[in-house]
């Protein structure tokens, strides 16, 4: 067979942002498979909901409110610097990128040491009864997937900090804020389902 | 000027081009020895170590197969005693769905996905070797619990409240479940790789509406992926923390439930079915379009069955459960449900049929495995529909009518596909065909054996021997079929010696294939035999569905692709439409690193859950080394987008 060559494809960009990128679509499938193990873990809480003749269980005192509130604040005020980070990146700012990132990785930090607190505020343990295990088990696992982001975003920040980021890094970033909407978005739900629905 | 696309020659304008195609090879070309070894991240090598792995976990569990059917084959034998024929089952059970059968369907996808939709690699290569070291080293993990004799023994199931702390003390199904969580890393990754490589990097031209049906088959299998193995993982962590962490999840005296358990396993476990089945439907499509000589009937209706398929397989769990107190209108809905899900696959064997009908068949090794997998997949269909009836479930649950049910939709559905697909695949990947003798030896060995070895246990089952009991007495009269079963499984063994011949003897005395032994008219029949590193010199242009019987002598191709980094398109994802040209990341040590450093997380996770703090925290170092730039790479980079920025302002 011979070969004609139809498209030239020479003066294509080498990176783009958002959709049209191939590591964008990773975050999305992160976010999708993360998502749905954060809606079995609410399916499970339901589940043993229904079944129990009381929720929380006798003897069991209701969530406290004050730690999470709080973290539900610093989760909203987070969503600041990872928007920046990202607009600085998409203007390939460098020092602004590496500011917003910094900013971002220190309030996800505080927020995941004020998710301990949160976990104490269930006034549960999580080898009390199985209200406390999957109550924990939420907080954990989205605990779990919010540090994942900030291990990415001070990855970034330190990359920024001691080399000149490339265009692919500059769409790492904003990948990286995308994501950590998501993490933000899904922690609405799940607070209200934790700490308000059984009251 | 000529190139190469295939064997044939390729004209192609540029005098330059064969100084591209050397520069091309060697940007692409594997590195050497050890650490070329374990640093390879092409999808070609991966896939092939994921398949040849996959093929040793096959050997394992068959050889725990016809241990079991050995020990079953007389009344009151001893050959295994209860407690090792326990794990022995549940070993069986977990290497063939775990470790085999899910892993050896994405293994060829991850091999040959990239070649039919006409690009060089999958996207994100480390990830890919991440994920094939992950599930190499869970199996590790496993056998090595196993030979210390804490192998799991309650079932491939492991069902609560067998399987929680008050009965199952030791490690063996801490072993089970950190297993599940390791197949499940590796099976996301996959899911993930397969489904963004499809949507993102298909030549141009190959729009949804001409993708391949294994391409097809593979895309949904992967989605449903992303959405089943969670459920199991979030199931066996359940599990685990019960155990290691006291929780309550499945401890009714605390508010648990053990049937959640069951939930979340079946949530996954019937998806499953259909992640193993569909792949090997895919495979069915492409064997039967090019031994037909003719495009698959129906085109539209197949990709509708395969679709349809997929979400009604997630509308199933529930018939495995009918046996426990779940509510009268669930039993009903899960029993229509379970009905329905016949028409499409009725649909499919019906297209087939009509290819086969209106084309004109080449009776070679593939398609004779496609006639087994009719015959055998039916009989398991229809046992499946008996099963799918409340009542009949209610009587024959537990039974070996189950355990037959089972071996002819899995043997029936997903091997022998399967082995055709080895049949017609195998001369693209070593360049030699097998053995057309030895491929029928073991077809007839194969469909002779698995009908003696599986057929009487639906009537072993109806006479009420239940599964998973270590033997019987002579007084219950089931020793003559038992041993008519376990003649049966010899004759498979005899079969698989076959295939074992032939897939180790081709490899140097296999007739020579060249690029398109078959006249297929897929997109990796276009490139030689093997494959390039890079898939193909020139990324081709698709015209038509019908692939490479379309191009009439010519080939659309893209060029102007950089030839001295691993460059790939990537296209829009409705109309593909070229977008951008994409490095690929070089070779690396970081995904087996990283894998180590998982492996290592999972195993201390079974003792403390300080294992769990302390690799997560471990995991960054990988994660940093694999992120961080190479150095002559980065400042290339730099370089050439400085000079990109100048550009427009020198031409203003």
């Amino acid at each position: 067979m011979r070969a004609r060559a139809t498209h030239d494809v020479s003066s294509l960009p080498t990176e783009v942002f958002g959709p049209a990128n191939v590591t964008w679509w990773a975050a999305l499938g992160g976010e999708v498979i993360e998502g749905f193990v954060l809606v079995l873990a609410v399916f499970a809480y339901f589940y043993l909901r229904y079944e129990a003749p009381d929720w929380p269980p006798l003897h069991t005192p209701l969530p406290s409110l004050r730690a999470p509130t709080i973290n539900l604040a610093l989760m909203a005020l987070s969503i600041i610097p990872a928007w920046w980070a990202a607009r600085s990146a998409r203007a390939k700012n460098r020092w602004a990128t590496f500011a917003g990132l910094t900013l971002h990785a220190i309030l996800g930090t505080a927020i995941l040491v004020m998710r301990y607190f949160e976990c104490y505020a269930l006034n549960v343990r999580w080898d009390t009864n199985a209200y406390g295990s999957v109550t924990w088990a939420i907080l954990f696992s989205h605990g779990y997937m919010a540090l994942f982001d900030i291990f990415d975003t001070a990855g970034l920040a330190i990359l920024c900090l001691f080399l000149q980021p490339e265009e692919r890094h500059y769409v790492d970033v904003t990948e990286n804020s995308f994501f950590w909407y998501f993490v933000v978005a899904t922690w609405v739900p799940l607070f209200l389902i934790v700490f308000l629905s059984p009251r | 000027m000529a190139t190469t696309i295939g064997t044939d020659p390729l004209t192609l304008p540029p005098a330059i081009h064969d100084e591209d195609r050397k520069t091309l090879h060697e940007t692409w070309e594997p590195e050497r020895g050890f650490k070329g070894w374990v640093r390879a991240v092409n999808h070609k090598t991966v896939g092939k170590r994921y398949i040849v792995t996959a093929l040793v976990f096959l050997l394992l569990g068959g050889l725990e197969a016809a241990a079991l059917r050995m020990q079953l084959a007389r009344p009151d034998n001893t050959l295994l005693g209860p407690d090792r024929y326990n794990q022995v089952f549940s070993m069986h059970g977990t290497t063939m769905m775990f470790l085999f059968a899910v892993p050896i369907m994405t293994a060829i996808g991850i091999y040959l996905v990239p070649l039919m939709i006409g690009t060089r690699n999958v996207a994100y290569p480390r990830l890919n070797a991440l994920g094939y070291w992950t599930f190499l080293l869970g199996g590790v993990f496993l056998y090595t619990f196993f030979a210390m004799n804490s192998g799991p023994d309650a079932g491939w199931t492991s069902y609560t409240p067998l399987t929680g702390p008050q009965f199952a003390n030791g490690k063996r199904i801490d072993v089970w479940a950190q297993l599940v969580t390791f197949t499940e890393i590796a099976a996301l990754i996959a899911a993930l790789e397969m489904v963004m490589t499809v949507l993102k990097m298909r030549a141009p031209g190959m729009t949804f509406r001409r993708l391949p049906l294994f391409v097809w088959a593979q895309f949904i299998t992967a989605a449903m992926v992303m959405f089943a193995m969670p459920a199991v993982a979030t199931g066996s962590i359940m599990l685990g923390a019960d155990r290691l962490l006291a929780t309550h999840f499945f401890n009714h005296a605390e508010g648990g439930d053990a049937l959640l358990y069951q939930h979340l396993f079946w949530f996954f476990g019937h998806p499953e079915v259909y992640i193993i089945f569909l792949p090997a439907l895919g495979m069915v499509s492409q064997i039967v379009g090019t031994f037909s000589r003719r495009p698959v009937f129906g085109y539209p209706v197949m990709v509708a069955a395969l679709l349809t398929t997929g979400f009604i397989g997630f509308g199933l769990w529930v018939h495995h459960m009918f046996a426990t107190s779940v509510h009268m209108l669930s039993q009903s809905f899960f029993t229509a449900a379970s009905t329905m899900i016949a028409i499409p696959t009725g649909v499919q064997i019906f297209c087939w049929i009509a290819t086969l009908w209106l084309g004109r068949p080449v009776w070679k090794t593939p398609l004779l495995f496609v006639a087994g997998f009719v015959v055998v997949f039916m009989i398991g269909g229809l046992s499946g529909v008996m099963l799918a009836s409340v009542p009949f479930d209610a009587q024959a649950h537990d039974t070996y009518f189950v355990v037959a049910h089972l071996h002819y939709v899995l043997l029936g559905g997903a091997l022998f596909p399967l082995f055709g697909a080895f049949y017609y695949w195998y001369p693209k990947v070593v360049g030699r065909l097998m053995s057309e003798r030895l491929g029928k030896w073991h077809f007839w060995l194969l469909l002779i054996g698995v009908n003696v070895t599986f057929f009487p246990q639906h009537l072993l089952g109806l006479e009420g021997m239940t599964r998973r009991i270590y033997t019987y007495s002579e007084a219950m009269g089931w020793g003559p079929l038992n041993l008519v079963s376990t003649v049966g499984a010899v004759i498979i063994v005899a079969g698989m010696a076959m295939f074992a011949v032939n897939l180790l003897w081709s490899v140097r005395h296999g007739e020579d294939a060249g690029a398109n032994p078959w006249g297929a008219d897929t997109l990796e029949w276009l490139t030689t035999s093997p494959p390039p590193p890079y898939n193909f010199v020139d990324t081709p242009v698709v015209t038509s569905r019908d692939g490479l019987w379309a191009y009439d002598g010519e080939v659309p191709v893209v060029t102007g692709l950089h030839t001295d980094r691993p460059e790939v398109l990537v296209t829009s994802m409705m109309d593909t439409r070229p977008v951008y040209r994409h490095e690929m990341p070089e070779p690396t040590y970081a995904p087996l690193v990283m894998a180590v450093v998982i492996a290592g997380m999972l195993a201390a996770g079974i003792f403390t859950p300080w294992g769990v703090v302390v690799g997560t925290f471990a995991i960054v170092i990988p994660f940093y080394i694999w992120a961080w730039p190479d150095r002559g790479q980065h400042a290339r980079n730099l370089r050439e987008e400085k000079q990109r920025r100048a550009e427009p302002e020198m031409a203003s």
